[in-house]
């Protein structure tokens, strides 16, 4: 049979989930953006399986897009911000970054 | 107004995939000569910059004439040639595509432009041989050509719009060509800044348009302020039962076909819905008010105000003179024969729109009329040849607007072919003059000139008599039709008034100025042509009676460039001139490369010779460059009168009216008059033309006769009033850039002193409020400050904890939030 | 975390628990949300099969991200997850979602997050930094997460219907330029604050250096 909404809806919960954990277990800013990314990506699927599923139309798909976009323009942020940090504590861990805590 | 009485059909569109070529090859010309110009100009020489020009614009040309072959192939109704290219936007309902079409108002139009463009290309080959800056010239004039071929061209207003401001920007460089010269420059951006002003209005009046063709048709309970009960026609199409359901494309059916309806930006599109009466369109674009004015009317005057800036209508019209600052070609093409009739040729195009409308009829006829008569008066005086036939235009530009404001659009249309013809014969004719003359443009300073320039004098002769309008030259046809409709069109409105004595009127003022026209052109003529030549003497007298303080104040001050008209010190006294020595030299030089070379020097602005003293010699006739043009131009302002010779001579309806109808679907009604009358009214055409000649004659022959002389001292007030343009410049310097600069001013004061002062205060009053406060500051307020800054650094510190820096920490934060809420939402559900 | 064998055996055996939730969840869902009216399972058909692969390299990239030591593997696992994503878009008949999501996000995102674990190690080291923290807490936060997600996934009725699968890229590309063309010049701007921005950020520090 045909893979249903459920399937989809699983994959994302497990993306979403997996990115949730990789966020808040690393130290290495590098790879607290990837679990970004990857949460990102579960609710993108999310958003495209309700499109094909449940509305119709092209509304999902064009949100996708412009999350997609947006990622684009975080993980460059985010990493030129990163390589900051780097040139700056010589650490990229994210405990580090933390002169304003004082 | 009566309505078409055959039922016309939609457009038959005829697919013509060349077209685009016809506005590609200058445009390819501008981008080399523009690119490479100045490359090719050092390696290979002038000829190739001129010689791509050229060959771009005769491509051009034939690719024009290929499609008036094609079009002369289809049947009278079926002349409409389009192209496509590719769709630029498309957002809701707005959507325009790269499109080209030719109908045989535009195609009337492309043959003018491509023609007499060529032809004062060729021209400009020997007036601006000398010029430095040669590559330059050529690529603004292609660039020109290429964005006034996309302006009749256009299939839709945006590409019309496109070639509106792309004129105006190759208008402005042409202008200002010799930018060294600062008061050139001025005269550029004088021309680019009016012209704004119209292109606002015209804009406006397009978003009007659009607007009047969509958005409100759509029942709107709130829409309060517009009084439009939409009861959607769809006369021809019951099928559409409810058209408020759908917000698609509508479209109305009409014998079988198909005519899309609601906003649009095509001209196609747009005369299919409004002229077939069916759809219901143009019934409802009549009734229509937008603040109790017609909506119509409206846009038809917000329309012409930008006709009125690119066609120097009143009280636009200042920026044409000034823009003779330009080489003369420049003046022949564009602010002769094709960029200024631009405003002639959209109301054409949109006959439709204002034959619905009389009072935007009789706002159109009004402001021509009183454009030509106005024009007409201020070159009696003038003594620059070029400046006479800058008021000049501006005059037949008024009267081509009474043509297509009286609804005699295909009169209007015709006396803007002839116009082209024989006013572009005189400005190059005074080209020619200006250049046997050594840069000279003062016509006392002339005189003469017919035994040594003939091909000059005889062709400057046929344009004036075309001008003058006597008949067997092309100006008589067009401008007795003009008038004879403007007499007999009695259903114009004043501002929604009816006003049946208008027509009437418009003729007298029209004959009037037709009478001052032949006057001042046959001036220009005998004291160019006529006489003796008065050239290299001085004439400080005269000079001196020239009110020059009035002269147009910011004018001539400080320049040294005695070709720029009148410029006493430098006239009185050359030896004077600061570069009188090396000018001399420079002069000599200059002289002996001319002895050789027919060719003669352009315009000097740049270097030396600007001295006319060491630069004599008797004037010359021009090279054969600029006489074959000549010629040839001087011909067609005779030939094209073949294409209008009126239904009372020949028996048949005049060429160009048969060829023009398709594109002119307004029907407007004129009232019947006799076979006698007609007569009477050519008769009187001439008679206007025979008394502006006589008294040219017998005042300015030769210039013998001491009675302008005489006239001038007598009524000299009346002289200056009229020698200084009825001061409309310094009014304008006055009421328009005084204020600006008085409230610019008064503004820097008022910033100065009252906001200064403002400022001051609130400052003080802060200083003696801080002052006060500090005390009770200092005695009060400190006890509980610091009671509660302890008490607020404990729980700081308390809950800097939770502020980690970290963003895991934060991450559970939003984590744990969102499962609350979730839990939250089951549980109370 | 020496050999990639860990990783291979993370894909595998994430591949099984995705695997296990998928069927799961095709087999209670419908049973769950439409009381039975749906046949319970079908034949197990080659585009299940795919589709089963596809979700499992999604799942096991992801699972290497969050769970490997060294982050060039998990940049590697991020790499298998985004092409499975990509995977199940094309399963979504959404074409050009697919496409873009290969070109950006494995093409840009990935690139540069490479670059940026390049750039921020010394090659040399062995020791990769790639540690973590707080495994139990995020752990838990992070199943409990699950949970409720899928909870509300498949408690919610939710009015399934078929819809046709057409080539999208057309009707975005108008749906970008009518109905979305604020969003979509928004974003062109964002995009250009943000190489703006990237560009002033890194720029900064090099002249320091």
């Amino acid at each position: 049979m045909i893979p249903t909404l459920s399937h989809y809806l699983a994959v994302a919960a497990l993306l979403f989930a997996l990115g949730l954990f990789t966020v808040l277990t690393r130290r290495n800013a590098v790879a607290v953006l990837m679990g970004v990314e990857l949460m990102l990506n579960g609710s993108n699927v999310n958003l495209v399986a309700f499109n094909k599923f449940v509305v119709g139309g092209l509304t999902g798909q064009a949100f996708t897009l412009f999350v997609v976009v947006l990622a684009a323009a975080e993980a460059a942020v985010g990493l030129a911000i990163v390589l900051s940090i780097f040139h700056t504590f010589k650490t990229i861990d994210v405990r580090a970054a933390d002169l304003m805590r004082e | 107004m009566e309505h078409a009485t055959q039922q016309l059909g939609p457009t038959v569109v005829h697919s013509a995939s060349y077209l685009w070529l016809i506005p590609l090859f200058p445009a390819i010309g501008a981008v080399i000569n523009s690119l490479l110009g100045i490359r090719i100009q050092r390696t290979l020489g002038k000829k190739w910059n001129h010689g791509i020009a050229i060959a771009m614009m005769t491509l051009s040309f034939l690719t024009a004439l290929r499609a008036f072959a094609q079009m002369l192939a289809l049947p009278g109704n079926e002349r409409f040639l389009q192209n496509t290219l590719w769709n630029m936007l498309s957002a809701g309902q707005l959507r325009f595509d790269l499109a080209f079409a030719l109908d045989p108002l535009s195609m009337m139009m492309v043959l003018i432009i491509t023609f007499i463009g060529t032809l004062i290309h060729v021209f400009s080959t020997g007036y601006m041989a000398d010029e430095p800056d040669y590559w330059r010239f050529f690529a603004y004039l292609n660039l020109f050509v290429f964005a006034m071929l996309l302006l009749v061209m256009g299939d839709n207003f945006a590409v019309m719009f496109f070639g509106w401001e792309g004129v105006g920007l190759a208008s402005y460089l042409l202008i200002s060509f010799w930018y060294t010269d600062i008061e050139k420059a001025k005269a550029g951006m004088k021309a680019f800044v009016v012209n704004r002003f119209g292109d606002f209005g015209f804009i406006l009046g397009l978003f009007l348009l659009f607007w009047s063709l969509g958005g409100i048709w759509e029942p709107r309970p709130d829409a309060r302020s517009v009084s439009y009960v939409p009861e959607i026609g769809y006369k021809a199409n019951p099928a559409a039962s409810n058209p408020f359901e759908s917000t698609g494309p509508r479209s109305a059916d009409v014998h079988g076909q198909i005519i899309p309806l609601g906003p649009t930006m095509n001209f196609r599109e747009l005369r299919d819905q409004v002229v077939i009466e069916s759809t219901g369109v143009g019934e409802r674009l009549r009734h229509q008010t937008l603040w109790g004015v017609a909506l119509l009317t409206l846009v038809c005057m917000l329309m012409f105000v930008g006709a009125m800036g690119k066609s120097a209508q009143l009280p636009l019209y200042v920026w044409l003179p000034d823009a003779m600052a330009g080489p003369t070609p420049v003046s022949a093409l564009i602010h002769a024969a094709t960029m200024v009739t631009a405003g002639v040729y959209m109301v054409a195009r949109l006959s439709y729109l204002y034959a619905m409308s009389p009072t935007a009829m009789g706002w159109v006829a009004t402001v021509g009329v009183l454009t030509a008569f106005f024009a007409a008066t201020i070159g009696f005086f003038q003594y620059d040849i070029k400046k006479v036939l800058a008021y000049s235009t501006v005059s037949q530009l008024g009267i081509m607007f009474i043509g297509v404001g009286v609804g005699a659009y295909w009169a209007g249309t015709y006396h803007l072919l002839t116009h082209a013809f024989f006013k572009a014969t005189l400005f190059l004719g005074s080209g020619s003059v200006i250049l046997g003359c050594h840069h000279e443009q003062d016509m006392r300073k002339m005189g003469g000139l017919k035994k040594l320039m003939p091909v000059t004098a005889w062709t400057y002769l046929v344009a004036t008599w075309a001008i003058a309008g006597f008949p067997w030259a092309s100006g008589f046809y067009s401008k007795d039709e003009i008038l004879f409709k403007a007499f007999t069109q009695r259903g114009m409105e004043l501002f929604g008034t009816p006003a049946p004595w208008l027509g009437p009127a418009v003729f007298v003022l029209g004959i009037l100025a037709a009478t001052g026209t032949s006057f001042y052109m046959f001036r220009s003529y005998y004291m160019t042509f006529t006489g003796h030549y008065k050239g290299g003497a001085g004439h400080a007298e005269e000079h001196d009676e020239d009110p020059h303080a009035a002269h147009a104040a910011p004018h001539h001050v400080g320049t040294g460039h005695p070709h720029d008209d009148h410029d006493p010190v430098a006239h009185a006294a050359p030896a004077a001139h600061g570069h009188a020595a090396p000018a001399a030299a420079h002069g000599q030089v200059a002289h002996m490369a001319h002895a050789l070379d027919a060719v003669h020097a352009a315009p000097a602005h740049d270097d030396g010779h600007d001295d006319h003293g060491a630069h004599g010699g008797p004037p010359h006739e021009s090279p054969r460059s600029i006489t074959w043009v000549l010629v040839t131009l001087a011909a067609g302002a005779v030939i094209t009168s073949v294409l209008g010779i009126p239904l009372l001579w020949s028996g048949h309806a005049p060429i160009l009216e048969h060829w023009l109808a398709p594109a002119l679907p307004a029907e407007v009604t004129f009232l019947h008059t006799s076979h006698a009358t007609e007569w009477l009214f050519q008769g009187m055409g001439v008679a206007a033309a025979a008394i502006g000649w006589f008294f040219a004659m017998k005042l300015f022959k030769d210039g013998k006769s001491r009675v302008p002389h005489d006239l001038k001292h007598r009524f000299f007030g009346f002289w200056t009033l009229v020698y200084n343009k009825y001061y409309v410049d310094e009014a304008y310097h006055a009421l328009v850039i005084r204020p600006a600069l008085f409230l610019a001013a008064f503004l820097s004061w008022f910033d100065q002193h009252v906001i200064d002062w403002i400022v001051n205060f609130a400052g003080w009053l802060a200083r003696f409020v801080a002052a006060f406060d500090d005390a009770i500051d200092k005695y009060v307020v400190d006890g509980a400050v610091n009671g509660l800054g302890g008490l607020t650094r404990e729980g700081g510190r308390l809950l800097r904890r939770i502020e980690t820096g970290r963003i895991q920490t934060y991450l559970y934060g939003a984590a744990l939030g969102s499962l609350l809420v979730v839990l939250l939402n089951f549980l109370f559900r | 975390m020496r050999t990639p064998k860990k990783l291979i055996a993370w894909t595998v055996g994430s591949a099984a628990v995705i695997g296990a939730v998928g069927v799961l969840s095709a087999r209670l869902s419908p049973a769950l949300a439409a009381g039975g009216r749906r046949p319970i399972a079908g034949p197990f058909t080659l585009a299940d099969g795919i589709f089963y692969a596809v979700a499992a390299l999604t799942i096991g990239g992801a699972a290497a991200v969050a769970l490997s030591r060294n982050i060039l593997y998990s940049a590697l696992g991020l790499l298998a997850s985004l092409l499975g994503v990509a995977g199940l878009y094309a399963f979504l008949s959404a074409d050009f979602i697919a496409v873009a999501q290969v070109m950006i996000y494995i093409g840009g995102v990935l690139v540069l997050i490479l670059f940026a674990v390049m750039l921020t190690n010394r090659i040399g080291e062995v020791n990769i930094s790639n540690a973590s923290m707080g495994w139990a807490s995020a752990g838990l936060l992070s199943a409990v997460m699950l949970a409720m997600i899928l909870v509300v996934a498949f408690e919610v009725p939710w009015p399934v219907r078929s819809t046709g699968s057409a080539p999208t890229t057309a009707p975005i590309g108008h749906a970008l330029l009518q109905q979305w063309l604020l969003p979509f010049e928004l974003a062109s701007l964002i995009l250009l604050a943000t190489l703006i921005g990237a560009i002033i950020i890194a720029r900064k520090e090099i002249r320091a250096d």
